[in-house]
């Protein structure tokens, strides 16, 4: 027995979890402070280890679309001339802003669609993967000011004015990420699908603690499944750093 | 720690031989993909230009559909349309099980469509039902009595019958012992995919497309194409990326659905997609095994009768591959005289599949589990009972006493060697004691401490597993040759895990001497561009389409040779075709120094050449498997040589199954608290058994991966139904309830691979990760000798409530009871 035992085990992860989500089933009020990044009991259980943590700063081109017609617009002032010439006898109803990997989308969206929807099929952010859509695999797993939340635990239209990172924005496609090239190297994948939902999460243990030990990883993993039962690897390849 | 990293050493450099094929560089050849974020899985295309279908499901075990009302759910806002059970291909009017689905929605967005499907109202017939697999043996073929509805008037039905040496009758006339051992049923696993089956059908004219999940675009192809009265070149099937390295890589499940649904809107994008809870009901799971053994044999050990009867809970599943439960019993043990069955029973239950692996799971359980006690019935070392009684390599049996691993030269066995191995690796012998005789302390005065009053248990098994099926078929192989001098390997092969895609690639690597980031994995899993390489779920697939690409770089290196021979300096210094090597992407020639020249592949010229080529054993694949397996013999030393004939071209004949099974040796040593149940494992040795791969690390992935899950498995899985609805009630599969390696201290866990100089395990080695599963029942047999009470595995794992629970009946109570029977 070399290694010290997670002090939080799926279990015990899995049972706060339940909480988290009756809670917002009940209301949203959970998950709203979960988007303002207020640290709440939502907060606390999914990310143990970050309750706050350095927002990443990126920057891009901007992407608006009209919310009645799909139509894309460079500037919000270009959509909103558009709407009212257009669309004149329309109201601009469940409208929201979101930052995703640097860029703006203005866009309707119901209030009950989960963050994972819009992310995946309306804004086609394919890196972020379902699972299970209740909140207990960490497939989807996303950075929202730069802690990692499940973003079928989320509704879109509480995020606003926050950070959104997905998998997409780590590297150029070309040069890996360090911990995406660590993952790669250890071969701490095996068919993937879960495998952003991990990276993602190892992104913000990472940036928070550059020297984690097997403990930490495991806790920081403590809300994901493998199906291929690949953890071994994935927390080898974080165990000490990566270049 | 127990484990000592020195003496592993040694064992390495004693047991272990490195294949010269095997390149630890070799990287996975999508990894790059996944590593971004970029690997397309099904449901991962038409951005905001698709609809979204789900089905509602049944809700009752056994009835046909009397009426479905769909008017409440098409005023939903968002509804598109509805589809009935007519509509959809394998839909049926008949519900078999809790779960089937019953009804469609298709709307704009997945959660308006599962809102939907809980308006529509579905009125049932509702018939008599079989959930109980014992109830559907006790009354099967009683007057009046209900049967499932699958098979008229019965329902069982005889899988497999295996009779040696003039049956067990004949072999019980003249024993000197005689012992019977009954198990129940074994649980039933579902263990899905993460990725929820999806699928993406539509429609352009009269031709069909599809992204869907799958291994096998065109096994999907072939299945979908008629059931819509296409012809295969109408029916168009992608799927490159495919989510779940465990369970459910091969099913069409939501093809039928996604492209019914689509054809219903007018051809437009539909993605089909399960709940993770109508996943758990509609996907196929595994099958549960109840036996009854009887050994019988001589006093000094030696098996020589067997009868054997093993009943499979198929669920509504005629066609479930139950068969091979008896594998392990029929073929890795030498028993003269034996009858062995396997009887199907069909039950208003989902149906049943894989548990992972084909079989032999939950028989190798039954199986190892009535050896153990048979030894110490004999009062025997277990270890040494099964030295007795192994099939050795060389013992063939003949094939009308149905063989002991089929009558090719190709089995891999080395069952005897593992078991060796692992005892040896495990101090197998130094630790072993008698049920509930040993606390910690007295195996470990120095270490694990914190378990020091707790039993320690120890088991050692080793199993030949049927994971790995035939190459009979011919696979197809696609190489193009670019310009730059890099080669593009095109597979129809989806990729589950890392290796099949990648081993192709080195086997081009290989033939070519091309360095291997100069081979790249082109346009694969799609039945436009690539050719059928079959599934690449198993070892044996893997071998075949590897031979295609055999086939197809061998063509291209004809061209090349070629094209070097024309070319001015090597004209200049009169090279011949005997004079050139290929190496790191380079043409040779270095018949001296002053003579010595040298081309690299990208001024060869190349651009325009593919090559295309069948492999396996019933075409002229399977000379061509020769050559490379002599190829690659002579490279490892000429260590396989000996293995083929002089005659290479007829080692495999047109049309022989060939099977490439798997096998490993695991001795487990456990800590049990008799107090409070906990289990903690000390140390798990496995040896497995990996062949020659090409791609080593990708298996040895593979095979820790499966041995956490088998260990999650082990301890935590069992499914739980509502006996009365034929529900599943069980949050395990539903919210993943189960632990991982965050739970598990996976530092106990200790792995060699032993390579055998067999034929079979070229390229995938001998079933990837399967072999490792097994010895799952080393969890069961450790428990027992820790404790001497069983706990079955029939309700569930191994958890510290079930251990307990068996701990009413006394420390060694089962241990007693057993050696006085």
């Amino acid at each position: 027995m070399s290694e010290k035992k997670t002090t939080l085990s799926r279990r015990e992860f899995l049972k706060d979890a339940g909480l988290v989500v009756g809670g917002a089933t009940i209301g949203s009020a959970a998950i709203l402070s979960a988007c303002s990044g207020k640290t709440t009991t939502v907060t606390e259980t999914t990310t143990k280890n970050s309750t706050v943590t350095e927002t990443k700063s990126v920057t891009g081109a901007s992407k608006f679309i009209c919310p009645v017609d799909s139509k894309e617009f460079s500037s919000l002032a270009d959509l909103q001339s558009h709407y009212a010439a257009a669309h004149v006898d329309k109201a601009l109803e469940n409208v929201v802003t979101l930052t995703v990997n640097g860029n703006n989308y203005t866009l309707a969206v119901e209030p009950w669609w989960p963050l994972v929807y819009v992310l995946r099929d309306v804004l086609g952010f394919y890196s972020v993967k379902v699972g299970c859509d209740l909140g207990n695999c960490g497939t989807c797993t996303i950075l929202v000011d730069g802690t990692p939340k499940f973003a079928c635990l989320m509704l879109a239209c509480e995020c606003q004015g926050h950070e959104i990172v997905t998998m997409e924005a780590l590297s150029n496609g070309a040069v890996l990420s360090p911990v995406e090239q660590a993952f790669y190297d250890h071969d701490a994948y095996q068919c993937g699908y879960c495998t952003p939902g991990l990276v993602m999460a190892a992104e913000a243990l990472i940036k928070k603690n550059p020297k984690p030990t097997a403990a930490d990883v495991q806790y920081a993993f403590s809300g994901h499944l493998c199906f291929c039962a690949n953890m071994t690897k994935q927390v080898e390849c974080l165990v000490g750093g990566v270049d | 720690m127990p484990y000592d990293a020195a003496k592993a050493k040694e064992f390495d450099k004693k047991t272990i031989k490195r294949s010269v094929v095997d390149n630890p560089a070799v990287h996975d050849k999508s990894g790059k993909w996944i590593m971004t974020g970029r690997a397309e899985f099904a449901a991962d295309h038409f951005t905001g230009h698709k609809y979204f279908g789900v089905a509602k499901l049944a809700t009752v075990m056994h009835a046909k559909i009397k009426s479905v009302d769909f008017s409440e759910a098409l005023k939903i806002p968002g509804v598109i349309d509805v589809v009935t059970v007519d509509e959809v291909p394998t839909w049926s009017d008949h519900v078999l099980w809790y779960g089937k689905e019953v009804a469609g929605v298709i709307a704009d967005n997945w959660y308006t469509a599962i809102r939907a499907t809980e308006a529509i109202k579905v009125e049932y017939d509702v018939l008599p039902a079989m959930f109980d697999p014992d109830v559907a043996i006790a009354e099967d073929g009683k007057d009046g009595t209900a049967n499932v509805g699958l098979i008229d008037g019965t329902n069982l039905h005889q899988r497999t019958a295996v009779v040696r040496g003039g049956g067990a009758a004949e072999g019980f006339k003249n024993v000197d012992w005689d012992f019977t051992f009954e198990y129940p049923w074994t649980t039933s696993y579902a263990h899905n995919e993460l990725e929820a089956h999806q699928s993406i059908g539509w429609w352009i004219g009269d031709e069909a497309y599809l992204y869907t999940g799958t291994q096998d675009p065109y096994s999907t192809r072939t299945s979908v194409a008629p059931q819509f009265g296409l012809p295969a070149h109408k029916c168009h099937v992608y799927s490159r990326f495919n989510c779940g390295g465990f369970g459910g890589k091969t099913d069409d499940w939501g093809s039928y659905a996604a492209l019914a649904m689509s054809k219903k809107v007018g051809g437009y994008p539909v993605l089909f997609k399960n709940t993770r809870y109508s996943n758990v009901l509609t996907r196929q799971r595994s099958f549960s095994i109840k036996s009854k053994i009887r050994l019988g044999g001589t006093k000094d050990g030696k098996i020589t009768a067997l009868d054997a009867v093993f009943y499979a809970n198929e669920g509504a599943n005629t066609a479930a591959p139950v068969g091979d439960c008896i594998f392990g019993l029929q073929k890795t043990w030498n028993i003269p005289h034996a009858d062995i069955k396997c009887i199907g029973v069909l039950t208003n239950a989902p149906k049943r599949y894989y548990w992972r692996d084909v079989a032999d799971p939950p028989g190798g359980y039954n199986t190892e589990s009535a050896l153990e006690k048979c030894a110490y019935k004999l009062g025997m070392n277990p270890l040494d009972f099964r030295l007795k009684n192994v099939n050795p390599c060389d013992v063939q049996p003949p094939a009308a006493e149905g063989g002991w691993y089929g009558a090719h030269p190709w089995g891999s066995f080395v069952i005897k060697e593992l078991l060796e191995a692992t005892a040896e690796w495990s101090d197998y012998r130094k630790k072993f004691h008698l049920p509930a005789t040993k606390k910690v302390k007295d195996i470990y005065p120095n270490e694990f401490k914190e378990y020091a009053d707790w039993y320690h248990g120890i088991a050692l098994t080793a199993h030949l597993d049927s994971h790995g099926g035939s190459f009979a078929a011919a696979r197809g192989g696609m190489l193009k040759a670019n310009a730059d001098g890099t080669f593009q390997v095109i597979t129809g092969s989806a990729r589950g895990t890392a290796g099949g895609t990648t081993v192709c690639c080195t086997t081009v690597a290989e033939v070519l001497g091309a360095r291997d980031e100069d081979v790249l994995l082109g346009d694969w899993a799609n039945t436009d561009t690539g050719l059928n390489p079959g599934v690449q779920a198993s070892s044996s697939h893997t071998i075949s389409i590897s031979s295609a690409f055999y086939n197809a770089a061998m063509e291209m290196k004809y061209k090349m040779t070629v094209m070097a021979l024309n070319n001015a300096a090597m004209k200049k210094v009169g090279a011949t075709k005997d004079d050139l090597e290929f190496a790191n992407s380079t043409v040779y020639f270095h018949k001296g120094k002053a003579d010595e020249v040298a081309i690299p592949f990208a001024s060869l010229g190349l651009g325009t050449n593919t090559a295309a080529s069948a492999g396996g054993a019933d075409g002229t694949g399977s000379s061509v498997q020769n050559d490379l397996q002599k190829l690659l013999g002579q490279r490892a030393g000429g260590a396989w040589k000996s293995k083929f004939n002089e005659k290479g071209e007829e080692y495999i004949k047109k049309g022989d199954k060939v099977l490439a099974n798997g096998q490993s040796g695991a001795c487990l040593e456990l800590a049990i608290d008799p107090e409070t149940g906990v289990t903690e494992f000390l140390n798990y040795f496995l040896v497995v058994d990996t062949g020659c791969t090409m791609f080593k690390q990708g298996a040895l992935r593979e095979i820790g991966a499966a041995t956490e899950l088998i260990h999650s498995q082990g301890y935590y899985f069992g499914d739980v139904y509502d006996e009365e609805t034929g529900a599943d009630i069980s949050t395990i599969y539903t919210e993943a309830q189960f632990p991982t390696y965050m739970d598990m201290d996976f530092s106990t866990h200790h792995f060699a691979d032993y390579q055998s100089e067999d034929a079979s395990g070229t390229f995938g080695c001998h079933g990837i990760a399967e072999p490792s599963l097994t010895n799952f029942c080393t969890v069961a047999l450790a428990t027992f000798n820790a404790i001497g009470v069983w706990v079955d595995c029939h309700k569930g794992g191994f958890t510290p409530d079930r251990v307990l629970e068996a701990l009413d009946r006394g420390i060694g109570a089962d241990y007693k009871a057993l050696m006085e029977a």
